[in-house]
């Protein structure tokens, strides 16, 4: 069963949060790396991504007719997208000893949400 | 260091006693341990560092009081003031003593404040380890396995809680910290079994020493609280054991296939001694139990023969005054041990039906959580092995494994299936 662990965290780039120092940030990286590692190894990893802070986004919609490009998120907060994790794991409970020991949730947060249905190998697949 | 190992939280708790601010007392010491090295290199070592560390970062934090009473940014407490003054007073005298005689203890209230109610349960044993033992945020961060960004937050936050509410902690009133002593209790605990909060890709010993040490200070500063000594007793047994929990690939190695040569038998011989400490007190509680029971198992291990009835009762009696989901899947491998396979999943059955009855769907809370209890599952599953119940077994380590973050753990109970179960779907 798939599940995704949605990780929200403050905006470095936003004005009042903490600016992590290049240590800190190489130490996080390790955390994150031993996590990725233990997921791997434990067989239940599918894919990670951690994301570019929100200033370098670009929204994309259709919504009013024709295109219109934006910089920047579509909606300004002070915690943001961050990072997404997905793996595949028996169960919630599975899932959710898996985003305890997400090392991001020292200053973020975590969503564990299940996939509803997964496009996997060229068709969809309900879990 | 020119600081011995109780210095650093004896002159911390005697500057900081005085209206709680532990980030001043801190600050403080550091400066006069600064100043240690220069004036010492050029005049040699006093006769009593300590006490002349407790004077110089005394002064420095005199000089604080005095600026923060006349800048009008600082909110001056009236009350505060009196105490310090009247301390600087007593302090007066005692300085006069501090090259002959040791300096007062206020480590206890120390502690207690570091286990103050209003700061986070999980923050208590990093206050401790700062306040008390001096270690650095970094250390603390490394130990733990915490980013030091976040560690160096939640100190100054909690430091900053504690000055706020004004904890002076110069006349402790011996009932209040009596009260707080259990929570002292589970800081230190929490210190020692930190819960692993990131899969790591190698084992830590963490801050095993300091924890022990903060351990052995307790039972030293209440010798006749028999939980003290319990906790003292449960954390030394443990760490006795530390050196074979990992076999030479850092594999995960059962209790019962430990290599006994391996364990230290010097933190084993000071569990003993505050485990007789226990029985001293004639008060034993959770701490103590554990405490018992460790030594039982370690002894069986030792002699090839376990007590399990005596270890029964123990359960038993741990079940009856601190009920815990831990302690209630160990007593059912107990069971299984004394009446066979049968007793002892009826037992863990048992375990997932305790408490309250009657959820929205049915399911009580205790179910819910017996259900994603990892130890719960590796139990079932070893029970359901022993008992040629091949099946059975192979579903509860499935469910036991997808629980297990801890990749060591994970590869033993992987090996213990023996391939029992499909890896992946």
């Amino acid at each position: 069963m798939r599940y995704s662990l949605i990780f929200h965290a403050p905006d470095p780039r936003e004005e009042g949060s903490p600016q992590p120092s290049p240590e800190a940030m190489a130490e996080m990286q390790k955390l994150m790396s031993d996590y990725a590692d233990a997921l791997y190894s434990a067989g239940v990893f599918i894919a990670a991504e951690m994301l570019e802070p929100t200033e370098q986004t670009t929204t994309v919609t259709r919504r009013t007719g024709s295109v219109v490009i934006e910089d920047g998120p579509f909606a300004a907060s002070k915690e943001s997208l961050a990072g997404v994790f997905i793996i595949d794991v028996e169960n919630r409970d599975a899932a959710l000893a898996w985003a305890e020991k997400f090392p991001g949730t020292n200053y973020g947060t975590i969503e564990v949400r299940a996939a509803a249905i997964s496009y996997i190998d060229g068709r969809w697949v309900q879990p | 260091m020119v600081l011995s190992q109780d210095g650093w939280g004896r002159i911390i708790a005697l500057i900081a006693s005085a209206d709680g601010d532990l980030a001043g007392a801190e600050d403080a010491l550091s400066s006069a341990l600064e100043r240690a090295v220069s004036v010492w290199r050029e005049s040699g070592i006093p006769r009593n560092p300590e006490g002349w560390l407790y004077r110089v970062a005394l002064n420095a934090r005199r000089d604080a009081w005095k600026s923060a009473a006349t800048r009008t940014s600082v909110p001056w407490d009236p009350d505060i003031h009196d105490h310090i003054q009247s301390r600087l007073r007593d302090d007066g005298d005692a300085e006069e003593q501090t090259d002959s005689d040791s300096l007062p203890d206020h480590r206890l209230e120390l502690l207690a404040a570091c286990a103050h109610p209003d700061i986070d349960p999980g923050v208590r044993p990093l206050l401790m380890l700062s306040a008390v033992m001096g270690m650095t945020g970094k250390q603390i961060a490394v130990g733990m396995a915490l980013p030091a960004a976040t560690v160096a937050a939640r100190l100054t936050r909690a430091k900053k809680l504690i000055a706020d509410l004004g904890i002076g902690f110069g006349q402790p009133d011996r009932a209040d910290l009596e009260v707080r002593l259990p929570d002292i209790h589970e800081a230190i605990y929490g210190a020692f079994a930190i819960d692993w909060v990131h899969a790591e890709s190698e084992p830590r010993d963490g801050i095993v020493g300091e924890a022990l040490y903060l351990s052995r200070l307790l039972a030293q500063l209440c010798p006749d609280d028999g939980e003290s000594h319990g906790l003292a007793a449960v954390l030394h047994l443990s760490a006795a054991r530390f050196p074979a929990r990992r076999g030479g690939g850092g594999e995960f190695v059962s209790l019962e296939s430990q290599d006994l040569s391996a364990w230290d038998s010097t933190l084993a011989a000071r569990g003993e001694h505050h485990l007789r400490e226990v029985h001293r007190t004639r008060q034993i509680g959770r701490f103590g139990l554990e405490a018992a029971i460790q030594a039982l198992h370690m002894a069986g291990v030792r002699s090839g023969s376990t007590d399990w009835p005596m270890l029964l009762r123990l359960h038993d009696d741990l079940g009856a005054i601190a009920p815990s989901l831990g302690g209630a899947v160990s007593r059912a491998a107990v069971i299984a041990e004394i009446d066979g396979p049968e007793a002892g999943l009826a037992a863990l059955d048992d375990v997932g039906s305790v408490g309250g009855s009657g959820g929205a769907g049915g399911q009580t809370n205790a179910a819910k959580r017996v259900d994603s209890f990892q130890p719960a599952w590796a139990l079932r599953a070893h029970i359901l092995a022993r008992a040629g119940r091949c099946d059975d077994a192979a579903e509860a380590y499935r469910r036991a494994i997808a629980l297990t973050t801890d990749p060591a753990e994970r590869t033993f109970l992987e090996n213990t299936a023996g391939g029992r179960w499909p890896r992946q779907p």
